[in-house]
């Protein structure tokens, strides 16, 4: 099992290479250069250009990818070049915002979607299915900007319950939090109930019942462990991106995450930032995804026993 | 089955429209929006809910905190807070005492002698001294040059005389020099240079305001500052600019009273707010204008170089209806890239009524008289593209055809600055000297995007610059913006007003056309 975690670890490198590369060969793509958005309206093209150099935005791509891997290398993500921070740091100083969003939403999401989605498989055709059927495909198809608006004007400007913007506290998050789950949540209910619907056909399940199991027994050990592992999978992708940043959200919610700082970069052609902000982005992708992977091994006991015998 | 999918249908319904009716339904007064009840919410940042405090939004985070460094225009909004200016300039763009009390021209030695006022402290308490300001204009000179290039290519070096006094040498006589001094030229505290990592880890300056804190996650805290030398002095002791990006979100928070001033709420929402007792809108002049360029290379369209087919341009654009739709009728028309507010700009600059008539005439003689195909008209988001829908409209009126592209503002600068087009739409952000018109309508100039060469408006650049006598310089100015206009270099579409949503009871007592808002003008009813 170390070693597979080992080996997914090192496949990082190679992963976030191409990643470095393909952002900075983008980046150079792009129209415009940084020193004329930096200087403004009263430079000289002499300034200009020398602004330009110093910033290495004139060095051919590939020593500006070996200036960075060397940076990098040594911890140094780079200068913002628009506001002359450290990446890192800015990167950090925006990552709380987009984490707690992440996390508040994907527990939402997983507290609300999966038991729906078990109740909806259980009572198949019931009317609390069409209920919960229903509302998750109306929830499924609002725009999440749109919703959140829609929150803001009912909570915050009619009823004056909840703030409209910021992060201060926890209060700032209900809102945000809510718009961003949701939808997911309906996303998860409707894919739990599915999965579930296909294992509670499954012989196991009848041979479980006709040996006189208990049906809680049987939802929870015979038929959640079977129809979970897409579950999980789907919420491991929605939280992976979600630590990209939901960048409507911040924007409609005001909060200043790591999706917000992304769109700026971009924007004022920031290359360091830009790249910072992705590369930061791609290994918190590889890192969820391997936590799903070694929750599989804990879900599924089949996948636990090809890891040992790897080992 | 089909009365429960009957229901459900109506439920959504009712929540969808009760969403959208909310924003045409006026609001009961909130503790914030009155002004009456102090609250907290624990962030740093707050919200302005007593007399003695006001929140304004900023749509992104701050670039920097130092001055030196390029800004933004919400960077400048905050900083024009804090720091203080060598000179200022007065409500009609006249260059006034601030820091220095007088100011002494030397031609033998190409100098400036400035006077200091006494007893003028920094937010830490110091006083300020002339070696405060020749440190200032070595960062300038020194540096900070790339990003001061006007003053920086203009000042050769600058030297104590007495604890108050300090002679500022140009490296050429420039009549430029004291205006854009009264704009750029912010003293900094030289004994705080190190302690705050010149100045991106804090200020010490000697504004109104003094910085408590920046967070580029929430906003700028600020509190006025008690031994503030200028007048009028700040009234609202407690100031917090909230990042808000999105401008519906700015007029939700205006609404519900967490926010008392919107400088970015969508045109579109100025009715939702008239309609609301508890808000108002405040409206000034600005140093902005939108217009039509033309490339004027020789690599143009035939016509184009044709002055009396630009001329027909201009008579074709109806203003009045771009200001309505883009502005909702917050702007007036332009008859010049100049601004009315400019030294050096007068009313009797030519000015192109919409006549459609006219233009006819004018493409007629011009040897046009079926109009021709115009291509594209490039364009930024914003109001750009609507100025650009418009006058595709206005110019199918007289014959000729052309289609809108939009582009990402990168892509449109190297579009314009390689000459890779006819006609853009764009806008301009100028100050109060009409010299600022070179920097588009000379080639040696900062964005000389037309590709114009025309050697009046060279030697003009030229001779404006030397002239230090302020009268010929005004009637120099206004010949060149006269004959811009003449030669319908540019279409000039309208000068917008800069608008401000806020909360009633909110007074504005004085504005700068050219900086934007400075909150010691603001004051509680």
């Amino acid at each position: 099992m170390l070693k597979y975690i080992l080996r997914r670890l090192l496949l990082l490198i190679p992963i976030l290479l191409g990643v470095i590369l393909l952002i900075m060969f983008i980046m150079d793509l792009t129209p415009g250069d940084p020193a004329t958005l930096l200087l403004g309206i009263n430079a000289t093209p002499e300034a200009i250009e020398e602004l330009n150099d110093e910033l290495g935005f004139n060095d051919p791509l590939l020593v500006q990818y070996a200036d960075y891997i060397i940076g990098a290398l040594h911890g140094d993500l780079g200068t913002s070049w628009q506001t002359s921070r450290p990446v890192f740091g800015e990167i950090m100083s925006r990552f709380p915002v987009t984490l707690k969003l992440a996390v508040f939403s994907i527990i939402v999401t997983a507290i609300i979607g999966i038991p729906l989605g078990i109740i909806s498989a259980i009572k198949k055709y019931s009317v609390l299915d069409m209920v919960c059927t229903s509302v998750a495909m109306i929830f499924t198809s609002l725009p999440r900007f749109w919703l959140g608006m829609m929150l803001i004007l009912l909570f915050s400007v009619q009823l004056g319950w909840l703030p409209t913007n910021g992060v201060g506290t926890w209060k700032h998050y209900i809102l945000p939090v809510f718009t961003l789950a949701a939808p997911t949540a309906a996303k998860i209910m409707r894919l739990t109930r599915t999965t579930m619907l296909e294992t509670i056909r499954s012989d196991y399940v009848r041979t479980a019942r006709s040996k006189g199991a208990g049906e809680n027994r049987i939802i929870v050990h015979h038929e959640l462990k079977n129809a979970i592992l897409p579950v999980v999978t789907s919420l491991g992708i929605e939280f992976g991106q979600l630590l990209g940043g939901a960048i409507l959200i911040e924007t409609v919610f005001s909060m200043q995450g790591i999706s917000t700082l992304m769109i700026t970069a971009i924007r004022m052609k920031d290359t360091p930032l830009v790249t910072g902000s992705i590369v930061f982005f791609a290994t918190m992708v590889c890192i969820t995804m391997l936590i799903i992977d070694l929750l599989y091994t804990a879900i599924d006991p089949r996948l636990r026993t090809k890891y040992t015998k790897a080992k | 089955m089909k009365k429960f999918l009957c229901f459900l249908l109506a439920a959504a319904m009712c929540f969808c429209l009760f969403g959208c009716g909310s924003t045409e339904t006026e609001t009961t007064a909130t503790p914030a929006a009155s002004g009456s009840e102090p609250a907290d919410d624990g962030t740093g940042t707050g919200t302005g809910t007593e007399r003695d405090s006001l929140t304004i939004s900023l749509s992104t985070e701050l670039q920097t905190l130092s001055i030196l460094a390029q800004q933004n225009i919400v960077t400048n909004q905050v900083l024009t807070n804090i720091y203080d200016g060598l000179l200022k300039l007065d409500q009609d763009g006249n260059v006034v005492a601030n820091i220095a009390e007088e100011w002494v021209w030397d031609e033998e030695e190409v100098k400036y002698t400035f006077k200091l006022k006494e007893g003028i402290k920094f937010h830490d308490g110091s006083e300020l001294k002339a070696s405060d300001v020749v440190f200032t204009f070595d960062l300038i000179t020194g540096d900070y040059e790339n990003f001061n290039a006007t003053v920086a290519s203009q000042v050769d070096h600058a030297e104590v005389v007495d604890d108050y006094t300090v002679d500022v040498y140009l490296t050429a006589p420039s009549a430029t020099f004291i205006y854009y001094c009264a704009i750029y030229v912010k003293v900094y505290c030289e004994a705080a240079w190190e302690s705050t990592n010149g100045f991106t880890e804090g200020i010490v300056a000697c504004g109104p305001y003094q910085l408590v804190s920046y967070d580029p996650s929430t906003g700028v805290v600020l509190e006025a500052f008690e031994d503030y030398h200028g007048d009028p002095k700040p009234s609202i002791k407690n100031v917090y600019f909230n990042i808000i990006p999105d401008a519906n979100t700015q007029v939700m928070a205006l609404q519900s009273g967490e926010l008392n001033v919107s400088r970015d709420f969508p045109a579109s929402s100025i009715s939702t707010i008239e309609a609301d007792e508890n808000l108002d809108i405040y409206s000034h002049d600005c140093g902005m204008v939108y217009f039509l360029q033309f490339n004027l290379r020789d690599n143009t369209l035939e016509p184009l170089k044709n002055q009396q087919v630009r001329q027909a341009i201009n008579y074709a654009l109806d203003k009045e209806f771009m200001i309505s739709v883009a502005e909702e009728g917050l702007g007036t028309p332009a008859n010049s890239v100049g601004n009315p507010n400019m030294f050096g700009y007068d009313d009797e600059i030519p000015t192109y009524e919409y006549n459609v008539e006219r233009a006819r005439e004018l493409m007629a003689e011009a040897g046009y008289p079926d109009g021709f195909d115009l291509g594209t008209i490039y364009c930024r988001e914003g109001k750009d593209q609507s100025v650009a829908e418009i006058a595709i409209e206005n110019l199918a009126a007289i014959g000729i055809t052309a289609t809108v592209t939009m582009l990402e503002n990168n892509a449109f600068i190297e579009q314009l600055s390689n000459g890779n087009y006819y006609v853009a739409a764009s806008h301009l952000n100028f100050n109060t000297d009409a010299a600022q018109v070179f920097e588009v309508a000379s080639i040696r100039g900062a964005v000389p995007y037309s590709g114009l060469e025309d050697p009046y408006v060279e030697e003009m650049r030229d001779a404006c610059d030397l002239e230090m006598d302020t009268e010929t310089r005004r009637e120099m100015l206004n010949e060149v913006l006269d004959y811009l206009s003449e030669q319908a270099y540019f279409a000039p579409c309208y000068y917008p007003m800069m608008s401000y949503a806020h909360t009633a009871g909110l007074q504005f007592s004085g504005y700068d056309p050219f900086v934007g808002l400075q909150v010691r003008f603001l004051s509680w009813e």
